[in-house]
């Protein structure tokens, strides 16, 4: 138990960060769902979360974040469960017209280990990201290199219906030296819902997020809110969102309203294969 | 036969020439107070005189009564809604009331008028523009109030600006673009001047010797005048084209494909683009460009992190003539903290002159 608090502690102190712009799943949640993702979105949030089930699955997002004229933002994740660990693949690539590149590409791995105390699972999961960016300028130059990512989730089953994850996603940018930590609390109600607290501490963005499945069972409603306060000047967001479940086939949508850039809407599909 | 080709062709060419001779003084699309002769557009109203009949009812030098926005000292420039679906036109509000005499045996002579200075001449030279090559003057207008009004040319012979021409109009019905058309020959010396009452506190010190005829060539300055007591609505111009004798016998004003386009405050905001500085430098150069050169306005700037996190607020002008702004900027956000290399959101506010407001957001890219 030491031990796990422990590790718990150290990721707190050193931190990670998400990618800048999330899903539609996780944006109608107001984001940092490091301890609520699950399937490939997992490999955006919390790396350990790929080990939270044994589904295999597809996910594909695209927005135009803030509407703005020049920017477009595409996601792929990919996760694939394996006999002995949980396997994760993603691309993420943001472009502001032909002036800004940033693209990445993260493989990650995670392990699940059962029965560490009673009702109690350890989530671990590592990573690297590849990331590739350009700034096309007169004095133009292009990083391309290798981060790592790690993450760990505490999960206890309280009973058959109610589970508790306290779990954080740490990233170092190895080109900018930012350390980005991501700590977040999530509640899940088997078959009612979830609540989703959560902080990137790098962006100094405060989060909360609900989802409910009470009305139908393909079909979930989403709510989310944020405080985000990188300097003096505080500005919030306000997220709502719905997804849909047809057999192997999910559709979510998102819709971002943020108080100093106005709203956008965020598409995921997912395939569960 | 062949010379009679030429002879024809020499006439229509001609004709077409002689036909496109009209001036466009003003459709208010470009935004700002200038004619096209370079001269301003203002209000006025008897309020501004010194002379006026206005009781100033309080003691504190305000003569009441008469209300005109936007007033004498305020910017007269075009607002939204102008004729045969173009954007802009230029309006003055008005509440012309008697409400007291001054003294007993005056009455009060309320008016609100909308002027235009001919300024310079197109070539930029000083000299007042000679208008004696067109026939009169056509323009549109437009009120939920008046139904009389006059329009009057100002004959700048001696610097007497009450040698004023007038021709009366009617605005027939209330709340829709009306054309009017006024030849100058038929325009007469203003009978305001030569009532009583003014003769009586001084029209010898004014003078009323002046040409009886109307002499276009002297003309500085034109006037649309209101004077009906108990006016208290909006009056509306546009379009105003001074026209030759055979674009006049058409009764319609011209086409004009360069001033008549409807201006896109949405499509003004064109691009952006950032100038990048040396990494070791602490500032960056920022730059937008513009569709059109002749809009003018503010823009207020918000830099935000990706998260819409505020960092900077500033502000930049579009100034006339330019499609570009740019701006030396400080990499330090407003909390004292320095950019980082990477992408920001620009969310830039636009507001012209018309009282548009255009909002749009870009990625900012900085190193």
């Amino acid at each position: 138990m030491k031990k796990i608090i422990l590790v718990f502690l150290i990721s707190l102190l050193l931190g990670v960060s998400a990618f800048a712009f999330d899903d539609a799943k996780g944006s109608s949640m107001a984001g940092s769902l490091s301890a609520s993702a699950e399937g490939a979105i997992a490999n955006w949030y919390n790396p350990a979360r790929l080990s939270a089930d044994d589904k295999n699955d597809i996910v594909l997002s695209y927005q135009n974040p803030y509407n703005a004229a020049n920017l477009t933002a595409m996601k792929f994740g990919y996760k694939q469960s394996l006999s002995f660990v949980n396997f994760g693949l993603y691309y993420d690539s943001i472009q502001a017209g032909n002036i800004y590149g940033n693209t990445k590409i993260g493989l990650n791995l995670s392990k699940r280990f059962d029965a560490i105390l009673k009702k109690t699972s350890l989530l671990v999961g590592v990573g690297a990201i590849l990331r590739d960016k350009y700034i096309n300028s007169s004095l133009s130059h292009a990083y391309r290199y290798i981060s790592p990512d790690a993450g760990v989730d505490i999960l206890y089953q309280a009973s058959t219906k109610l589970q508790i994850n306290l779990a954080t996603d740490f990233q170092f940018d190895t080109q900018s030296q930012d350390i980005t930590l991501v700590p977040a609390i999530g509640i899940k109600l088997r078959k009612v819902g979830l609540l989703n607290i959560g902080v990137n501490v790098l962006e100094k963005k405060y989060s909360a997020g609900i989802e409910s499945k009470l009305l139908y069972k393909f079909f979930v409603l989403r709510a989310g809110g944020a405080i985000i306060q990188p300097s003096k000047m505080l500005s919030f967001s306000l997220n709502s969102g719905l997804g849909f479940k047809f057999d192997n086939f999910g559709l979510d949508l998102a819709y971002v309203f943020n108080q100093a850039l106005g709203g956008y809407a965020i598409a995921s599909v997912q395939f569960i294969l | 036969m062949k010379n009679l080709k030429f002879i024809f062709l020499f006439i229509f060419f001609f004709y077409i020439s002689s036909a496109s001779a009209y001036f466009l003084f003003d459709n208010f699309e470009d935004g700002d107070e200038f004619n096209n002769f370079k001269g301003v557009w203002y209000t006025m109203s008897d309020a501004d005189e010194d002379t006026s009949q206005i009781y100033d009812f309080n003691g504190d030098g305000i003569k009441q009564g008469t209300l005109v926005v936007p007033g004498s000292e305020d910017a007269a420039l075009p607002v939204y809604g102008g004729a045969n679906g173009s954007s802009y036109c230029f309006s003055m509000y008005m509440d012309l009331v008697i409400s007291e005499f001054k003294d007993v045996g005056l009455y009060q002579s309320p008016y609100g008028a909308l002027g235009a200075s001919l300024g310079e001449a197109p070539d930029g030279s000083n000299k007042i523009v000679d208008l004696s090559q067109y026939y009169g003057i056509g323009f549109y207008v437009k009120s939920d109030a008046v139904s009389n009004f006059q329009f009057q040319a100002e004959d700048a012979k001696g610097q007497i600006w009450l040698e004023s021409y007038k021709y009366d109009c009617h605005i027939n019905s209330p709340n829709v673009w009306q054309l009017i058309m006024v030849p100058f020959a038929q325009m007469t010396k203003a009978d305001t001047m030569s009532n009583t009452t003014w003769k009586a506190e001084g029209a010898s010190a004014f003078g009323f010797a002046g040409e009886n005829t109307f002499n276009v060539d002297a003309v500085d300055g034109i006037t649309f005048f209101v004077s009906d007591p108990n006016v208290k609505g909006n009056f509306l111009i546009d379009d105003v084209y001074f026209l030759t004798e055979s674009e006049f016998a058409m009764g319609m004003l011209p086409i004009d494909s360069n001033h008549n386009g409807i201006y896109d405050a949405q499509d003004a905001l064109r691009l952006l683009n950032v100038q990048y500085s040396d990494t070791m430098t602490d500032t960056f150069n920022l730059e937008l460009f513009f569709n059109r050169s002749d809009v003018k306005g503010n823009l207020d700037i918000s830099i935000t992190d990706l998260s819409g996190g505020l960092l900077k607020q500033l502000s930049m002008k579009l100034d006339e003539n330019s499609s570009v702004v740019s701006k030396i900027i400080q990499k330090n956000d407003d909390n004292g903290n320095v950019f980082k290399e990477g992408l920001y959101i620009l969310k830039v506010k636009f507001s012209d002159n018309f009282g548009n407001k255009v909002v749009k957001k870009l990625g900012l890219a900085l190193n």
